[in-house]
């Protein structure tokens, strides 16, 4: 397992971040914006077999907030002129939360330079009458608690998380989220319609106790992209990177394993 | 010192114990709790409150926006201001309208224009951010909350000074045809006042438009510090700035005795700090609705917030004044020497003040506060000094 590098890639003017470890099929990680993110245990274990790439989100996490970024479809045509800067194909492109949304939406356009499609709790869709907790109302602490499942490892994250040192990029990662959610919220109205365009194998993974996007959510992602498969992991919220990275690592290598050999 | 009468308009028959319980009076304290016999009872109770204070010498009568809040029952101030425009002698300011919240802006440039043709040019036109619980309650993205404000505030000053019909093509907002009519009966169009808690962005926008810069509730040292940012701005600017751009919000309490006021104002000002504004930082600065410099600015500034306040508190801290009319005169005058304003904006109700109680405070501060401060300006001899 190799080391995390940082580098800078232009993509069309834009220097985005790029943290990358590993070798072999390349993985395009897109995180989630709520919570902690960076380099943990899952994308270290993703890491073992594949060249995994994790981008900062332009605008997320101390990253400048480019003038065109209005909505989530301008991060998924972003990512889009990312993988042509690159020169890359045969991605397997992982999305969680806000990522998924993204990877979602970009799959939709063009999903020629794709391998495999996961999609770990995904935002971008809207169930009528299923009830999703607030993560804009309530303090940082409350919202972890929202959002994580179990009581205690929600108070260690935010021990380790929300301190005077993280403020700055706390309230620059909420106001991103803010940008890109608030209204309409947490969905786009649009994205639904096109979702049978996704040429690529879908993987959906969903916690079982996620109170932003509750499990029938998962299964709606499942039903409307055509082949996906639905794994759902018991005891987990909304951030199963954080809360069951051991799992998620196992389903995700598992799933990208098998488009290798279908390959 | 020019000293408005401003009033919120609460719903001060609330039960205190239900904010207590929904956490906040905004957003998610439940409407069944409002009782419109009650409500019916107090509008009218508050619009006479205003016409007495107009009769009493107050410099104008002053109005605002507040959404889904027992804070405040005003969700249109217009329809207020169009209670009062006939009935009152003195100015009439609607402080303000929130321009992020509204999909068309041309209707609050009709809607002043309305006002000001009425009173023939008696009114001042508020403009504001709107207050970040109406973020949550109207759905508007408050990472677009400056920019939609800017774009509004340019096409409705441009509708009132431009020759219509023109075409606006912006980014928030798209008229094929903008030509309202009325247009303004003040030239080039009414004298315009910012209420803000303290942004930094709101403060130089206003200092650099040369606007009136309205300090809304907040402990008298950060109101000094916002008035010397806002000179500091202007002069930035390129021009030196004059008190009467500078508006303090304020509650004023008289009694013949100091102790008597504090008796008396203890649970309608405690009522008010701490049941009827809400403590809760993210409902009040939502994300984006600043910059992070500007939410940690008001965020210190309502540092006070963060536990329950008694009257003491409250006094000591110079958010309101309270006592008898040498005490009230002498803060007063104390505060305007210090942070050279020449506005103050002051509410004679709040919280859950009953009608009687407001009348006698009105007519104290009549007879023995507004003849003290009438040609009052800042003591220029401090300016000098400094």
């Amino acid at each position: 397992m190799g080391e995390w590098s940082r580098s800078v890639v232009d993509v069309r003017g834009y220097g985005v971040a790029v943290s990358e470890a590993g070798d072999g099929a390349p993985v395009l990680l897109l995180d989630d914006v709520l919570g902690p993110y960076g380099r943990d245990s899952f994308a270290q274990a993703l890491s073992a077999r594949h060249r995994v790439s994790i981008p900062t989100h332009p605008g997320h996490d101390g990253s400048p907030l480019p003038e065109w970024l209005d909505n989530v479809s301008d991060l998924a045509n972003f990512y889009l002129d990312y993988l042509s800067a690159r020169g890359l194909r045969g991605v397997h492109l992982v999305g969680c939360g806000l990522g998924g949304w993204i990877a979602a939406d970009l799959a939709t356009r063009d999903s020629s330079r794709l391998a495999s499609l996961t999609l770990v709790a995904a935002g971008g869709l809207r169930l009528n009458g299923v009830p999703q907790c607030d993560i804009f109302l309530g303090g940082d602490e409350e919202v972890l608690r929202k959002i994580i499942h179990d009581r205690a490892l929600a108070d260690r994250v935010a021990t380790e998380t929300i301190t005077p040192d993280t403020e700055d990029t706390r309230l620059q990662n909420q106001q991103f989220a803010a940008r890109l959610m608030w209204q309409p919220r947490l969905h786009d109205p649009n994205l639904r319609k096109w979702l049978h365009r996704i040429d690529a194998p879908t993987f959906v993974v969903w916690g079982a106790n996620d109170a932003l996007y509750p499990a029938p959510y998962g299964e709606a992602w499942r039903d409307a992209i055509p082949g996906a498969r639905l794994e759902v992991i018991a005891d987990c919220g909304h951030l199963p990177r954080v809360e069951k990275p051991g799992a998620l690592a196992e389903l995700v290598t598992a799933f990208i394993a098998k488009q290798r050999v279908a390959a | 010192m020019k000293i408005f009468h401003f009033h919120l308009m609460p719903y001060a028959n609330v039960n205190l114990d239900a904010i207590r319980k929904a956490g906040a009076a905004w957003v998610t304290l439940s409407n069944a709790e409002y009782d419109p016999v009650k409500g019916a009872e107090l509008y009218n109770q508050f619009l006479d409150q205003m016409e007495f204070a107009d009769s009493l010498g107050f410099e104008g009568q002053i109005v605002n926006e507040h959404h889904q809040t027992a804070y405040g029952l005003m969700p249109v101030p217009a329809v207020m201001a169009g209670a009062l425009a006939r009935r009152i002698k003195g100015k009439l300011a609607v402080l303000g309208r929130a321009l992020p919240l509204v999909n068309n802006p041309l209707t609050i440039a009709e809607e002043f224009a309305m006002l000001d043709n009425i009173t023939r040019g008696r009114f001042i036109a508020g403009f504001v951010r709107g207050i970040g619980a109406e973020y949550h309650s109207f759905g508007v993205n408050p990472a677009e909350s400056l920019p939609r404000f800017l774009e509004a505030h340019d096409l409705i000053i441009r509708a009132w000074t431009e020759p219509g019909p023109f075409v606006h093509e912006g980014k928030y907002f798209n008229f094929k045809y903008v030509n309202p009519w009325p247009t303004p009966y003040q030239k080039p169009h009414p004298p315009i006042f910012c209420p803000s808690s303290g942004s930094l962005d709101t403060i130089r926008w206003v200092a650099q438009k040369r606007y009136t810069y309205c300090q809304t509730l907040a402990p008298f040292d950060m109101v000094a510090k916002t008035f010397d940012i806002f000179r500091e701005e202007a002069l930035k600017a390129g021009y030196e700035s004059s008190p009467d751009q500078l508006a303090w919000s304020n509650a004023i309490f008289v009694r013949e005795t100091d102790e008597q006021a504090l008796r008396d104002v203890r649970p309608h000002l405690e009522a008010y700090m701490n049941e009827f504004l809400t403590r809760d930082p993210a409902m009040m600065m939502p994300p984006g609705y600043s910059s992070p410099a500007s939410i940690k600015r008001v965020r210190a500034m309502r540092g006070y917030r963060n536990a329950r306040q008694t009257a003491e508190d409250i006094l000591d801290k110079g958010i309101v004044i309270v006592g008898s009319p040498n005490t009230v005169r002498e803060k007063l005058a104390a505060a305007q020497d210090r942070a050279k304003f020449n506005l103050s904006l002051t509410k004679t109700q709040f919280g859950t003040m009953p009608h009687e109680l407001v009348r006698e405070n009105q007519i104290a501060i009549a007879e023995e506060i507004l003849p003290y401060f009438r040609d009052r300006a800042p003591a220029a001899a401090k300016i000098a000094a400094e």
